[in-house]
């Protein structure tokens, strides 16, 4: 469903993203980790749009996204979140979800729908009538998410969603999470929660210094002797079970 | 050949009166993030305090700037804390209204007090003016010129060495790091405004004697302060001088070669082309206009 | 300031600084306001109040076209007098020079202004804040400039007359009737497609783009189109205003027309009613413009000027104590009213 091929980006002298490869099968919820400064952010904002690749491909269905602009590749049917939470202030929960919904239902009457639907999912249908600006950050990050879905995509991008969450809020959202393959959506998600990522991802894909440097089930990754090295530096890889 | 050499020279010199006229805004543009759109009229109240002080005492303008530039000071603390203190922080749109407004009541006021007639002080030496090499300049133009140099470049060294100075560096690239630091920004506000309204203080002394002072004079300034302090970069003073050169000359050649009237209308296209082009200004922060100033 | 703005509403607690979409139809404020507009026109005959009323809807039309660009879609401009003249001059250099009616003399200079207007957008479309609105005031005196030197077109400071012989097919009418039709009429079509883009999924984009680009860019709009759309919109209505001027007046020249002071007055009725309300613009010129005429006529006799430091004082105070201008005070009373009266049954309507 979505592919990237050698895809690598530098800032200046720096490769903040380098030789990245990988693909997302349909229906799947493949998670990307790796410690701080691994490149996490920088790749996931090559794949939404927000910046291009300075070399490599990105495909998407059999679209190639990788000069395209955020708007275009949400058209195509990929939603994000955005790590620091960007709602629209001046509008009610219900308004910025409804907003979502109306890319793919001309009415507002039916994108209010949606948007219930959406809201309820998430479990944020009391907060409808509130002003967007007024939330806490875990409401917030439930409206991301909620907003996210409310364009009814095909893939799925989450941003750190766990991040400022309290731990029943981490297992709501989890849940949520883990029911997202039923309804027909992909997701690729990028966590430092580990807790919650490594029990609900099918596949991981680990990050260390703009390159990957493991893929494959949480279980195999948590082994890996590289992934241990870089979360916890090399004198610990000899901790790895064999 | 002479003709552009005297045009040019002049131009810079221009230019440089420009840039003091300028470098308030860009400094209170660069602190406080907001652009004050009575700025043309607060140049026009230094003017007007200057002929008074001038005409009632009998000194010259240059003199009156011991008067004038604490009135200034004063009176951009009064309209700090009346009105921009609590607009600071809201939508940029408060602060534009609200200094429309103030705009608006400056030049009636004055338009009420002192009439429409235009008001100006004798020149220096009986008009004659100077003769450097083939070139001939009038005395106030040299003399506003070298007075704007100076000042500009005191002001740059005191940015890079004082403490103040490096709080408002500081606080124009971060304010919120800024008072993490220590810094008590809500004071740099209200110094940053006071002191580049009592800049504009000493424009307007160094500006009375080249023109004449009337309630709507601040709105042919006004759009030309905001050119430069485009064109050099928000809260830059050698972007200011510099800027402020350079509309000099284009405004110099282009009156002369060209015709008075397009003179105008040629640094609003250079305006609209750095817009275009480079919107952060010859020596501002990149990326400065795409993010906005109050994100 | 979020918070004490929010203070009395009740059910939805919007921070109503700026618009947001409306369910529902118009408000009984709206009804009462707009029944009012139209029982002036019929009922009142005295010729100097006829004439500020024709002032009034056409200066509340021409805020309400400001009001597509600047309240919903946040692009701020301080040059909407250019549209304005490029409708005014449009019209009236047609009619004279080629005796095309000022009707479709009126089409060509919305037309032309939309070009002008996303053309404009698209030169400062990076650009954000005090840079976009010192862009646009560059813009609108560029054009001033053009227009006051460019003789041959359009007369210069000598300006354009056009000839006060009543003519419908001109656009010229000897009583004050027909042309308070029409500016009243400009005015509803404009409140109109106001709420009409206030109720539909087109509005929803503009908020949005207004508020938060990127946020917008995720979910599939284009900001940069809906951007150019919203102004090229918003300077084909104004144009149509300037066409309407022209008409009334029957006298151009680009000082007064194409003026900074013009297009402040534009934004200042939308500043001081509410920006982004379709409500507001209307609110804002039936204060503004009848207190300004009223000043003037008052206090002018005595000083000139000091009618507009009044004028300007208001604004201040308008937009320090009451950001969401005349229609947010409103809509702030009534539901605390509505409070204290006990009604819990205002969640889901929108009031003002």
């Amino acid at each position: 469903m979505l592919r990237l091929d050698a895809v690598g980006r530098r800032f200046g002298a720096l490769w903040a993203v380098r030789d990245v490869s990988f693909s997302v099968r349909p229906a799947e919820i493949v998670g990307i980790i790796g410690p701080n400064g691994a490149g996490k952010s920088t790749l996931f904002n090559l794949i939404a749009g927000a910046i291009s690749p300075s070399i490599g491909d990105i495909r998407f269905l059999d679209h190639a996204i990788t000069k395209a602009k955020p708007y275009q590749v949400a058209r195509l049917g990929v939603a994000r979140t955005f790590q620091i939470p960007k709602p629209f202030k001046q509008l009610t929960v219900r308004e910025n979800v409804m907003l979502s919904a109306l890319r793919r239902h001309r009415t507002p009457r039916r994108a209010d729908c949606i948007a219930a639907q959406t809201m309820e999912l998430i479990g944020i249908r009391q907060l409808a009538d509130a002003s967007a600006a007024s939330l806490t950050v875990g409401q917030l990050k439930k409206l991301e998410v909620a907003r996210a879905l409310a364009t009814e995509p095909s893939l799925l991008l989450l941003d750190e969603v766990m991040a400022g969450l309290t731990p029943p809020e981490i297992k709501e959202m989890m849940a949520a999470i883990a029911s997202l393959p039923e309804r027909g959506i992909t997701v690729l998600w990028v966590e430092h929660v580990m807790m919650a990522i490594m029990a609900v991802a099918h596949r991981l894909v680990v990050m260390h210094q703009g390159r990957v440097i493991a893929q494959g089930p949480p279980a195999e990754i948590a082994q890996d002797p590289a992934v241990i090295g870089a979360y916890l530096g090399e004198k610990y890889v000899h901790a790895a079970r064999p | 050949m002479a003709a552009i050499a005297q045009l040019v020279v002049s131009g810079v010199m221009l230019g440089g009166i420009y840039a003091i006229m300028s470098i308030g805004l860009t400094l209170i543009f660069g602190v406080l993030k907001i652009v004050n759109f009575a700025h043309g009229e607060f140049l026009m109240l230094a003017m007007y305090v200057a002929w008074a002080i001038a005409s009632l005492a009998g000194v010259n303008a240059y003199a009156a700037m011991i008067f004038v530039i604490p009135v200034l000071f004063g009176f951009g603390v009064l309209v700090y804390l009346l009105i921009i203190r609590s607009a600071v922080d809201k939508p940029h749109l408060i602060v534009v209204f609200a200094t429309m407004g103030l705009s608006i009541v400056m030049q009636n006021l004055a338009l009420v007090l002192m009439t429409a007639d235009l008001r100006d002080v004798p020149p220096l030496f009986g008009g004659a003016p100077i003769r450097i090499g083939p070139l001939y300049l009038r005395v106030e133009l040299v003399l506003g010129f070298l007075i704007s140099v100076v000042v500009t470049l005191a002001l740059m060294v005191f940015m890079k060495r004082s403490y103040l100075g490096k709080a408002i560096r500081a606080t124009v690239q971060d304010r919120d790091a800024a008072m993490l630091m220590g810094i008590n920004v809500p004071r740099l506000f209200l110094l940053t405004f006071a002191g580049g309204s009592a800049l504009v203080g000493l424009a307007g002394c160094i500006m009375l004697p080249l023109y004449s002072t009337f309630p709507t004079v601040g709105l042919n300034f006004v759009l030309i302060a905001y050119v430069v302090v485009v064109l050099g970069g928000m809260g830059s003073m050698g972007g200011a001088l510099l800027g402020g050169m350079c509309i000099g000359i284009v405004q110099s050649l282009s009156g002369y070669y060209i015709a008075p009237a397009y003179g105008q209308l040629f640094y609003f296209l250079v305006f609209l082309l750095v817009m275009i082009f480079r919107p952060d200004g010859l020596f501002g922060q990149r990326g400065a206009a795409m993010v906005g100033i109050n994100e | 300031m979020v918070a004490l703005l929010m203070g009395a509403t009740v059910g939805i607690k919007r921070t109503s600084f700026s618009a947001a979409p409306r369910r529902g139809a118009l408000s009984l404020v709206e009804i009462a306001v707009l029944a009012a507009c139209v029982a002036a026109a019929v009922l009142v005959s005295n010729r100097y109040a006829v004439d500020i009323m024709i002032r009034t809807f056409l200066w509340g039309g021409l805020a309400l076209a400001w009001n597509i660009a600047g309240g919903y879609t946040g692009l701020i401009s301080f040059g909407h007098a250019a549209f304005f003249g490029i409708g005014a001059y449009t019209s009236t250099i047609l009619l004279l020079s080629y005796g095309v009616p000022p009707w479709f003399g009126l089409v060509a200079g919305a037309l032309l202004a939309a070009v002008a207007g996303a053309l404009l957008t698209t030169i400062c479309v990076r650009l954000r804040g005090p840079f976009f609105i010192l862009s646009t005031l560059a813009a609108g005196e560029v054009t001033r400039i053009v227009a006051l030197n460019w003789r041959s077109l359009t007369g210069g400071s000598e300006g354009l007359e056009i000839a006060p012989v009543a003519s419908v097919a001109n656009m010229v009418f000897k009583s004050q009737w027909p042309y308070l039709a029409l500016v009243l009429a400009y005015m509803l079509a404009l409140f109109a497609l106001s709420v009409f883009i206030e109720q539909t999924r087109h509005g929803y984009y503009l908020f949005a783009t207004r508020d938060d680009e990127d946020g917008a860019s995720a979910i599939g709009i284009n900001p940069r189109n809906t951007r150019i759309a919203a102004m090229a919109l918003s300077a084909a209505c104004t144009a149509v205003g300037g066409t309407l001027f022209a008409q009334y007046f029957l006298y151009l020249d680009p000082t007064h027309i194409i003026s900074p002071e013009i297009s402040f007055e534009f934004a200042l009725i939308c500043a001081v009613g509410g920006l982004g309300v379709a409500s507001g613009p209307v609110l804002g010129a039936l204060i503004i413009v009848p207190l300004s005429e009223l000043l003037r006529g008052w206090l002018s006799q005595s000083v000139s000027g000091l009618h507009l430091v009044i004028y300007g004082a208001v604004v201040i105070i308008v937009m320090l104590y009451f950001p969401s201008g005349v229609s947010g005070a409103i809509a702030r009373a009534w539901a605390g009213l509505s409070r204290r009266a006990g009604s819990a049954a205002m969640v889901g309507k929108k009031i003002v």
